[in-house]
């Protein structure tokens, strides 16, 4: 079915088929580099990667969630009480492996604790995560007994956030490990093979013999060491642990799912896909400054790119599906 | 002679168990143990602190509860369709910035207008979306919740304002006869809600909330129902902010803050089903009272406020994990 | 014109398709006023969608639709209801948390005041009460629907029908949940609404009933309309016949086996009593390895609910199950994947297919195991086998990356028996594997059991068209209303001998 082309249409079409959002990251670069190239200064660059590492690698737990159909407005909080827990542990002298693994350990057993909620009492997500973030956050001002900060962290725990190996900041290189293992985990393994189906199709994902409901509590604990992971890496990074850590993370997390493609209802979505978005969500504080917007946009952009990202995924279906359909049955 | 006897106790059967059925539907069973546990609530606060049963004390209930009522009345009637509306605290912010900015320079009038459209038209934003956008609601109006956060520290550049003339002030801190007036204001909603469940588009909410499929196929206009419960819990929150701006004669970008939390927490523990179609304002007007009075209780005990906040979420666990299936229904 | 000799429905060639599957192929319906006109077939036969057409539920590819002697064409339900066309669906559309008269009256109610904002309750409650009692029920008009049970529902809900003045109702499979005393009830009822001057269609599976209570009968089979007939000159035998299917000519007659060495699964009295579905008591059967056994029966005799028994889906208390000569309950569908017992479920679309994901996802979902090494899936070794199953079963793709929501309902299909050829299965129980697919498709279909059972794979095919299980099937289980009716065995696998069993009689 493939009709020959000639003259540049071609090329048209093969830059059409460049995912939309690499588009539109390559045009904002480009806006910023008209406007603003000391933008580009590799100090400022490293920054910026640095500031979205930490939201990056939320976004990359959140899309597992959102995939198997579910989602969680704790993960900030998470991230907040675990960075606490391990400045706490650190500040009382417990040495760094444990300090790390009171962190993780905690952010997996909420994890749990949310999933076992949702799937076995059929309670929906975003309220039981939502109560959880109360409490979470509720419970991190009573740890911090309401001074400023946590300080007192190890040396070596701090290079973690604030360091760098050749040139790269530690953030980063955590950040893209976990991308890779992400995007290896949803691609080729049969985890990811089971997550796909169960946000797809609960029903006929049951009728494949995968065992749904451990997917999901599967899900929501690696959502919760993800969260903890994050809280390390932010509290190394500031060198102190309080209270308001983390706040609106998870709305950063979920509109970069978003942008990237996929549904609330499951199934759809990928690593590849909302890497742009993780990047064009962290440049945004940067875009809104070069045009000397205030900074209270930043709230509007984030509630408008949710709105229109997921108005656009569903238009895009239905356009995608009535298009299809038009061929199948010709 | 026995015959008729159980002729009439099947009849006397009946008719209680269509009295059973009956409060039932309307989440009431709960709620009777609402009310027995809120008694008990009240006879244990009592007893812990003398200040509790005092007449200071209770104005001063009294007027949290309204306030907070009017906000669970309008979250009660959103959940009732099946949908959830995350953004009341910011708009009750933004509402509240714009009645005491607009007031200073256009008057109190038009305070009052910018004040009540602000929600009206939040709501409907939230109601078109979740219809005709499709979004699931949970995400439109924590979308909508960030632009009007913007959109309020945008007006106030993140600093409270004051400044309402007296007389309105007494809006929220006035008494008639020894209680506050957001009490009456209160109960005249809670009045007109019962109204609105005598309108069709009352029961409507309910058809919605039961079965959206059934609504549909009588030519209930679904859409409609939805966006006008939105825009009525819209319509509170600016209504309710009003009165709270009133009476703290301040408005901030954080006012409306834990609002939407404590409404859905009320909605719920007064037997609203998170899934719709069952539940009743006065189990929310029972939900609020318990709610209320466990944070003056708390206060007056001098718990710190975060302990407060944690148990608030652990309350709303707590109820969430007592909700019964839709699916377990009696037979 | 005299309007008696006008029919009051007409549907001519009606065409629907839905992702490639032709639900209706030029399907015909024409209904008379004031008669009771049954419509039967079997799942998929197409019943559903030409009833939903006619409600404005669904819009038809092709064909007319005349009602009152006008063409009519509803886009929504709310035109058809106001038409005067109220349906009766199987999933009752009640809401439950509200009253019966509210109920009746939803959508329509009286007001009192005028604006017309206000509903009169008091009003509704009289009228509904009058109604109930035309009707002859004594339900109370203030109860909660939630508090009544599904006879009593299914009144409200022809109350509700009656109230909208109804020309036509439509009542779709209304015994299936039913004693009965609550079926003669609702015959009572339909009897005076008759003589009201209203009209009928009743959807059933259950012949019997369709011979009591209707004036003709209409058969649907794969979307077509095989034949209308007067009730008083039909025969249950006759109407099953039509249904079921003519023998297919195309396919080769087959080669049977005889000689079964091992037992591969055994089934002794098993029973099923859950409160949804049919249930069945004291099935016992064997199968063994390379042999197709086919069980088949009316609509609701309990096959389904077999299968999802033995694939672990839904529980079972008395009976045994031996896979191998061991005893096993699989307490879920996982545990049945790894005894090797594998299911092609009824519902292509609710549960085979995982519609927005790629062909090579679909494929692959039963065996990752075998596809992995530790977790990690040996993509590799994953493409080979995919597109071994795509050349084998020839399935018409652009490609394993495809999304499978555009496939063709015949290439659907393949996808989903697809699934479980990766893995060596044990036992492997199609459930109507041929619904919904073009007549061309069919031998494919049957090929690949042929196939799997050379290769020693015990089959279980369920299926209701007669013919198909005679073609492939060494061995016949009947059941009927969860009985075991009939056991026949090569080479006494004959049509007519089934057939007896299929409509109840013992062997």
């Amino acid at each position: 079915m493939q009709k020959k082309q000639n003259g540049f249409k071609p090329y048209l079409e093969k830059i059409s088929r460049i995912p939309g959002l690499w588009m539109a990251l390559i045009f904002i670069v480009i806006l910023i580099s008209i406007i603003n190239p000391s933008f580009f200064t590799t100090n400022n660059l490293l920054n910026v990667a640095r500031q979205l590492s930490i939201k990056g690698i939320l976004s990359l737990g959140m899309l597992l969630v959102i995939l198997s159909g579910e989602i969680d407005l704790s993960v900030g909080a998470v991230l907040c009480i675990t960075g606490l827990f391990t400045a706490a542990a650190q500040n009382a002298g417990l040495n760094l492996f444990y300090s790390i693994l009171i962190s993780l350990g905690a952010g997996a057993l909420i994890g749990l604790f949310m999933g076992v909620l949702v799937v076995k009492r059929n309670l929906p997500s975003f309220i039981i995560s939502l109560a959880v973030m109360i409490v979470l956050r509720g419970y991190a001002m009573i740890f911090s007994k309401g001074e400023p900060a946590i300080t007192g962290l190890y040396n070596s725990f701090m290079v973690v956030g604030q360091g760098s190996i050749l040139g790269i900041p530690n953030p980063v290189i955590i950040f893209i490990v976990v991308t890779i293992i992400f995007h290896f985990l949803l691609s080729s393994t049969s985890f990811g093979a089971k997550i796909y189906a169960t946000g797809s199709n609960k029903e006929a994902a049951i009728f494949s013999g995968i065992k749904t409901d451990n997917i999901k509590i599967w899900i929501f604990i690696v959502m919760g060491i993800t969260s903890a992971l994050a809280g390390l890496i932010l509290t190394a990074r500031l060198g102190a642990a309080d209270s308001k850590m983390g706040n609106l993370y998870e709305l950063d997390a979920i509109a970069a799912v978003i942008i990237g493609g996929t549904l609330f209802s499951g199934g759809v979505g990928s690593v590849s896909k909302i890497l742009p978005g993780i990047i064009i969500l962290g440049l945004l504080p940067n875009v809104l400054n070069l045009f000397e917007v205030s900074p209270y946009f930043q709230y509007h952009a984030r509630g408008l790119i949710i709105i229109i990202a997921y108005l656009l995924n569903t238009q895009k279906i239905h356009l995608k599906r009535k298009q299809k359909l038009n061929i199948s049955t010709s | 002679m026995c015959v008729k006897m159980k002729i009439e106790n099947l009849a006397l059967k009946r008719k209680l168990d269509d009295v059973y059925n009956f409060l039932w539907s309307k989440g009431i069973e709960r709620q009777a143990s609402l009310l027995i546990g809120l008694i008990i609530l009240v006879i244990f606060m009592s007893s812990y602190s003398s200040n509790f049963l005092s007449w200071r004390n209770f104005i001063h209930l009294s007027r949290n509860i309204a306030i907070s009522g009017i906000f669970a009345v309008g979250m009660t009637l959103v959940i009732l369709t099946g949908e959830i509306d995350l953004s009341i605290s910011t708009t009750i912010s933004l509402s509240g910035l714009l009645l005491i900015g607009v007031t200073k320079e256009y008057g109190i009038f038009l305070g009052i207008v910018a004040c009540l459209l602000t929600g009206i038209i939040i709501g409907a934003i939230n109601g078109l979306l979740v219809v005709k956008g499709k979004i699931p609601s949970f995400a439109a109006s924590l979308a909508t919740m960030l632009i009007v956060s913007g959109t309020a520290m945008l007006y106030c550049y993140g600093s409270p304002i004051n400044g309402l003339p007296d007389g309105f002030r007494k809006l929220g801190t006035g008494l008639i006869r020894g209680i506050p007036v957001p009490f009456f204001i209160f109960i005249a909603i809670l009045i007109l809600s019962s109204f609105l469940f005598k309108l069709k588009i009352g029961s409507y909410i309910y058809a919605v909330g039961g079965n959206i499929n059934a609504a549909r196929l009588t030519g209930i206009n679904v859409g409609k129902v939805k966006v006008f419960v939105f825009m009525v819990m819209g319509f509170l929150a600016s209504f309710g902010a009003m009165i709270l701006t009133a009476r703290t004669n301040t408005a901030t970008v954080y006012m409306g803050n834990g609002q939407e939390l404590e409404a859905i927490a009320s909605t719920v523990v007064g037997g609203t089903l998170l899934s719709g179609g069952i539940g009743n304002v006065w189990g929310t007007l029972l939900g609020v009272t318990i709610f209320t009075i466990i944070n003056n209780g708390l206060n007056l005990l001098g718990v710190p406020s975060d302990y407060q906040y944690v148990a608030r979420g652990l309350i709303i666990i707590g109820a969430l994990l007592t909700q019964i299936s839709k699916k377990n229904t009696k037979r | 014109m005299d309007s008696k000799s006008i029919p009051l429905l007409e549907m001519v060639e009606i065409s629907k398709a839905f992702y490639g599957t032709q639900a209706l192929d030029k399907a015909n319906l024409v209904v008379n006023k004031g008669e009771v006109h049954g419509l039967v077939g079997e799942n998929g036969a197409g019943k559903s969608t030409l009833i939903k057409i006619l409600a404005g539920a669904e819009i038809k590819d092709s064909g007319q639709i005349f009602f009152k002697g006008e063409e009519v064409d509803f886009k929504n339900p709310l035109s058809a209801l106001h038409a005067g066309i109220a349906v009766i669906y199987q999933e009752l559309n009640l809401a439950p948390n509200m009253r019966v008269c509210e109920n009746i009256f939803l959508g329509h109610e009286p007001t009192s005041d005028r604006w017309k904002m206000k509903f009169d309750l008091s009003k509704m409650k009289k009228l509904a009460k009058a109604r109930l009692e035309e009707i002859g029920t004594d339900i109370n008009p203030m109860s909660f629907v939630f508090s009544l049970n599904t006879s009593e529902q299914q009144i409200i809900e022809i109350a509700r029908a009656l109230e909208t003045n109804a020309d036509i109702i439509v009542m779709d499979e209304p015994t299936s949940a039913l004693s009965s005393k609550e079926v003669e009830k609702l015959f009572n009822i339909i009897r005076e609404l008759k003589a009201t001057g209203k009209t009928i269609i009743y959807i059933s599976h259950r012949l019997e009933e369709l011979i009591e209570i209707s004036d003709n009968i209409t058969v649907l089979r794969d979307g077509r309309t095989i034949d209308t007939v007067k009730t008083e000159e039909a025969t249950i035998p006759k109407i099953a016949r039509m249904m079921v299917g003519d023998s297919l000519k195309e396919e080769k007659k087959k080669t049977v086996k005889t000689n079964f060495s091992d037992k591969i699964l055994e089934v002794k009295n098993l029973s099923r009593s859950l409160p949804v579905g049919q249930n069945f008591q004291d099935i016992s059967f064997s199968l063994h390895s390379g042999e197709i056994l086919g069980i088949t029966g009316l609509m609701g005799a309990g096959k389904t609910e077999l299968a999802r028994i033995l694939f672990g889906i839904d529980p079972f208390k008395n009976g045994q199950i031996f896979l191998n000569n061991k005893p096993i309950k699989p307490k879920s569908s996982t545990d049945a994947l790894k005894l090797g017992i594998g299911l092609v479920p009824e519902d292509r679309q609710r549960q085979g297919l995982l519609a927005n994901r790629p062909l090579i996802e679909n494929l692959s979902i039963c065996s990752l195991d075998l596809l992995s090494n530790l977790g990690v899936l040996v993509k590799k070794k994953a493409y080979k086998k995919c597109n071994n199953i795509i050349s084998q079963l020839d399935i018409k793709t652009s490609g394993i990356g495809q999304i499978v929501s555009v496939l063709s309902g015949g290439n659907q299909q393949k996808v989903v028996v697809g699934k479980w050829l990766i893995k060596n299965m044990q036992v492997i129980i199609f459930d109507e594997p041929t619904r919904g697919i073009d007549v061309g498709a069919k031998p494919k279909i049957h090929n690949i059991i042929r196939r799997l059972a050379d290769e020693g794979v015990g089959i279980i095919l369920i299926s209701f068209e007669i013919p198909e299980i005679c073609r492939i099937c060494d061995s016949v289980l009947v059941l009927y209303k969860g009985e075991v009716t009939g056991k026949f065995f090569y080479p006494n696998v004959k049509e007519k001998d089934i057939f007896s069993s299929v409509l109840g009689n013992k062997v």
